[in-house]
C-alpha cells in the first residue's frame, strides 16, 4: 500500500530546505578537519598550576580546618597574601552565566524590539516573570508611540512633520 | 462492530493508552533542582586573588539560585530574577541589580539538558559552521544580523558529545573569554562539569591584552534532592538593614 503525503507546497519547500541544510552541515562536519579554532580551546596547564599554587595551598588549608573564615586565618599568614578578604560576587557568577544577551533587562528587550523582543525573552529566558517585564516594556513603548502619534498627527494635524 | 474499523479502533485505544502513560514517563525525567559543593579560585591581572567556597543550590520552580558561602566569610547570596541579595546572619545587608537570570546559568542548562550547546539553541544565535579537529567538534554560532554590531561570534567545542569549551568573541573578532569544561559529574541523568577553567582577556585602549584566570570546581552533585528545601527556597528579608 502506498502512503501519500499531501503537504502544502510551502511546507514541502521548507522541508526540502531543512534537508539540504542538514546534508550540507553533515558534509561540512565530515570534511571540516583541522582548524585554527581548536587552538582556542587549549589551556597551558603548567601555567595554570603555577598561577594557582598559592590558592591551592589556601584551599587545602581551609579544607583541613573546616568552618574557618578569612578573618580567623589572620592577615599575617602568607597563604592569604594578596587574597581578597571578601568574595568577588560578579566574578563567581560570571563563570556560570550562560547566554550573554540575557544580561540585557527584559524590559529593554520589550521596549526596544516590541513584539519581537517579547517573543525573544519568552523563548530564551523561558521565564514567565521575565516575559511579563518584556511585555510591560513593549506596552510602554507602544504607549509612547501612541502619545506621540496623538500629539503630532491628531492634535497638531501633522504640522510638526516635514512630509 | 464492523470488521474494517477494528484496526483503527485498536490504534486509537493504543494512542489513548500511550498518551495516558506519557506524563508519568516525562515526569520521571523532570529534573528541577540541583546542589553541589563549589570552590572558585580567581587570579586577577593585578596579581590579586580570591577564593570562594561553599554550596550552591538551584531550584527551577522557586527560580532561586542560592550560594551558601562558607569562605572567605559565612554569608548567603540569593539571586532571584535579576536581583542579587546578600544575607548575613539572617539579615539582608545588600540588594543590587545583577545582569544574571538564574534560568540562564549552567545549572539550568544542565537540568534542562541544554548544556551541550550552552543554551544557545534557544537564543538568537544560529550555528553557521561545524568542523572537526581531532576529538573536538567545533561549531561556530553567529548572532542575528540585528545584534551583530553588539555581539560577536561564539565557538562551542564538544568532546565525546559533551560540552568541552566555549569561546566568546567581540564583533571585531577579538577573543574576549574562553571556558573549558572538564571531568563531568553525574547524578541521576544530569551531568555537570566538575571543573571549569575560565580565561578572560582584557584589551586596553593601547591594545595591550591582559588576562584574568578562574578555576571553578564542583563536587557532591545532587539532583532532585528533597532535603534542605528551606535553602533552595531561601527566605530573603524584605528590607536592607541600615
Amino acid at each position: 500500500m502506498k502512503i501519500r503525503l499531501y503537504l502544502p507546497s510551502r511546507t514541502k519547500n521548507l522541508s526540502m530546505r531543512k534537508a539540504i541544510f542538514t546534508i550540507a552541515l553533515a558534509v561540512a562536519y565530515n570534511l571540516g578537519f583541522a582548524s585554527e579554532n581548536a587552538e582556542v580551546f587549549q589551556v597551558n596547564e603548567q601555567e595554570m598550576n603555577a598561577e594557582f599554587a598559592q590558592l591551592n595551598d589556601l584551599e587545602a588549608y581551609v579544607d583541613a580546618n573546616e568552618g574557618i573564615t578569612m578573618s580567623e586565618i589572620g592577615q599575617d599568614n602568607p597563604l592569604v597574601l594578596n587574597v581578597a578578604a571578601s568574595s568577588d560576587v560578579l566574578g563567581v557568577l560570571s563563570a556560570l552565566r550562560g547566554d550573554p544577551p540575557l544580561g540585557i533587562p527584559s524590559f529593554l528587550w520589550g521596549f526596544c524590539f516590541t513584539v519581537a523582543g517579547v517573543a525573544l525573552v519568552y523563548f530564551v529566558a523561558d521565564d514567565r516573570d521575565e516575559t511579563k517585564k518584556a511585555f510591560i516594556g513593549c506596552a510602554v513603548s507602544g504607549g509612547i508611540y501612541l502619545l506621540w502619534w496623538l500629539f503630532v498627527v491628531v492634535i497638531f494635524n501633522g504640522s510638526f512633520l516635514f512630509f | 462492530m464492523r470488521k474494517e474499523n477494528r484496526p483503527l479502533k485498536v490504534l486509537f485505544a493504543t494512542l489513548i493508552a500511550f498518551l495516558t502513560v506519557l506524563p508519568n514517563v516525562t515526569i520521571g525525567q523532570h529534573y528541577f533542582r540541583m546542589t553541589a559543593e563549589f570552590s572558585i579560585k580567581e587570579k586577577f591581572s593585578d596579581g590579586k586573588m580570591s577564593l570562594t567556597k561553599g554550596n550552591v543550590y538551584y531550584d527551577r520552580n522557586y527560580r532561586k539560585l542560592v550560594y551558601n558561602v562558607k569562605f572567605p566569610e559565612k554569608e548567603a547570596w540569593v539571586i532571584m530574577d535579576t536581583v542579587f541579595n546578600k544575607v548575613v546572619n539572617k539579615q539582608l545587608v545588600m540588594r543590587a541589580f545583577i545582569p544574571l537570570l538564574p534560568s540562564a546559568t549552567l545549572f539550568d542548562f544542565a537540568l534542562s539538558s541544554s548544556l551541550d550547546n550552552f543554551g544557545l539553541e534557544k537564543s538568537f544565535y544560529t550555528v553557521t559552521k561545524v568542523e572537526r579537529d581531532g576529538d573536538l567538534v567545533i561549531s561556530t554560532w553567529t548572532p542575528d544580523k540585528r545584534m551583530a554590531k553588539a555581539m560577536g561570534k561564539i565557538l562551542i567545542s564538544k568532546k565525546n558529545n559533551k560540552l568541552y569549551g566555549v569561546a566568546f568573541y567581540s564583533p571585531k573578532d577579538e577573543l574576549l573569554k574562553k571556558q573549558i569544561f572538564k571531568n563531568y559529574l553525574k547524578a541521576g541523568g544530569v551531568e555537570f562539569p566538575a571543573e571549569i577553567t575560565e580565561i578572560i582577556y582584557k584589551i586596553s585602549k593601547n591594545g595591550v591584552v591582559t588576562k584574568e584566570m578562574k578555576i571553578s570546581t564542583f563536587k557532591n552533585l545532587k539532583v532532585n534532592d528533597l532535603k534542605e528545601d528551606e535553602i533552595y527556597n531561601f527566605p530573603v528579608p524584605a528590607a536592607v538593614k541600615k
